[in-house]
């Protein structure tokens, strides 16, 4: 599938000269975001950040304190341990406290939290994580099953294989099993899980707030090949996954050929049921000329200008008994 | 490769568990073994019985399992900073420092430890010994050595521990 692009507009033009993006990313955003200025104008603010606490070692309550005394200020979010960190005069980053060293929290967007958070991970089930480095959602989901059952890590990369490693020990988690292979590669392991998390390798539309060469240093088609390994992910995901099983799919990206296209083509050829989601807004049902299956509606987006988050998509279904 | 500890790696790490205080704790854990015969490296990992379960059904070993919480050498169990952090919450009777607010912020560059900055330390320190570094929450901050024994740990304008490992390594070896 090729990657979708429009003829350029006056307005297209206007908006990426005046954004400083590229015009064909403008001109998609046009075609799906909802108040597409906005989110640019979004994105022209300080990138918003959050902590995570690590509840494996400390109580939101008692670590809040003692942030809050080192200077920092926390604000509640929607989800109960995690907090926008504010900035503020303290005198040492938010990624170098003692706290941090010790793992009592993760820096991560709060988009990132609700993917696990909506994953219903229970202790002492069996759960595939996918794409694990740097281990953000893996240490949650250690976290969600209070470091019981056994989470399966799959990190082909050695260089972020190490980043993993060092945030598992940060955060003292105690049942992972983490194997350096392909995740197309999960069926060889022979395990079948009860939940599994696929937050795919994408082409990071959805962080261009935090990372701006994201913004001009691109080609369109690079979306429409993580769309083809995506779909590949999926595929072998769903081989593994126990019947009745959930799977949460992820991307942070904006481009529906990385989000609602894999997944109608996933719900075309597989068993599975779109469950709902209490977070986002809903996923698209078309995209220019197509028609999506209207179950795409229960999957959810995020956008900064909406959610103050960086750009995300979450897709959770159930394997059909 | 991962394989369970013999019955003479048993009887060794049970006598070092129970020299750090956490005989007991260590007890309740699925440990595992990880050996590197080519560097002749014993790693004690603690993990969960699912993991275990898989880990025996597994012909491809993973590249890691578990928390790793330090190793065994010359029969001994030296902990890492995961088996420190470990000690400092499970266990009542063990080797320590306490150091101050200022302290704490330079062993986490990997700095030695002065007198003056010690608060409290256990009463059996020896010298030449290995003590968990703790900051005034009593929390593991890094694994040193001691120069000197108990009654001049704190002795003003000198190192009295060296700092061997220190939470810090995961900020200074961070991607």
């Amino acid at each position: 599938m090729k990657t979708l692009t429009f003829t350029p507009t006056q307005r297209s033009l206007h908006l990426a000269a005046k954004y400083g993006y590229d015009e064909w990313i403008i001109n998609r955003f046009l075609h799906f975001v909802p108040n597409a200025e906005k989110m640019m104008e979004t994105m022209r603010e300080p990138v918003r950040r959050y902590i995570r606490t690590n509840t494996l070692k400390i109580t939101s309550q008692e670590l809040v304190a003692r942030l809050v005394s080192k200077g920092f200020e926390l604000t509640k979010t929607v989800l109960a341990d995690v907090f926008e960190i504010s900035p503020t005069d303290a005198q040492i980053s938010i990624g170098a406290t003692t706290e941090y060293l010790l793992g009592h929290y993760y820096i991560q967007d709060i988009t990132s939290c609700i993917a696990v958070e909506v994953l219903d991970i229970r202790p002492n089930q069996t759960v595939l994580d996918m794409a694990s480095a740097p281990g953000g959602k893996t240490t949650f989901i250690a976290q969600r099953m209070d470091n019981t059952g056994s989470i399966i890590a799959l990190e082909p990369n050695p260089r972020r294989l190490r980043s993993l490693l060092f945030n598992i020990a940060r955060c003292g988690v105690m049942n992972t099993l983490i194997y350096q292979m392909d995740a197309i590669q999960c069926p060889n392991l022979n395990i079948s899980y009860d939940r599994i998390l696929l937050d795919a390798p994408c082409s990071g539309e959805g962080v261009m707030w935090k990372d701006t060469s994201r913004r001009t240093r691109r080609v369109p088609g690079i979306i429409s090949e993580c769309s083809l390994v995506q779909k590949k992910l999926f595929d072998a995901a769903l081989q593994v996954l126990k019947p009745g099983g959930l799977i949460l799919y992820s991307t942070c990206s904006f481009a529906p050929e990385e989000n609602e296209y894999v997944v109608n083509s996933i719900l075309k050829k597989f068993d599975v049921e779109v469950e709902p989601i209490s977070f986002g807004i809903e996923g698209l049902t078309s995209f220019d000329k197509t028609v999506f299956d209207e179950r795409l509606r229960r999957t959810v987006r995020f956008y900064p200008h909406t959610h103050n988050s960086t750009g995300f998509y979450i897709a959770k279904l159930r394997k059909k008994n | 490769m991962f394989r369970h500890a013999s019955r003479e790696e048993l009887t060794q790490l049970r006598r070092s568990f129970n020299k750090w205080g956490i005989f007991e704790f260590m007890g309740a854990q699925q440990l595992m073994i990880k050996e590197d015969r080519t560097i002749n490296k014993k790693e004690v990992v603690i993990t969960t019985k699912t993991s275990k379960h898989i880990l025996n059904l597994q012909i491809s070993q993973p590249k890691y399992a578990g928390l790793a919480v330090g190793e065994l050498r010359n029969k001994k169990f030296l902990p890492s900073l995961s088996g420190a952090e470990v000690i400092a919450r499970h266990s009542r009777d063990f080797s320590y420092v306490v150091v101050n607010e200022k302290a704490e912020g330079l062993v986490l560059y990997g700095r030695d430890i002065l007198g003056d900055s010690v608060l409290e330390a256990s009463k059996k320190l020896g010298q030449n010994k290995m003590v968990i570094i703790l900051n005034q929450n009593r929390e593991s901050i890094g694994i040193g050595k001691t120069r000197f024994s108990a009654e001049d740990i704190f002795k003003k304008d000198e190192v009295t521990v060296y700092t061997l490992f220190d939470a810090g390594v995961y900020l200074r070896n961070q991607d």
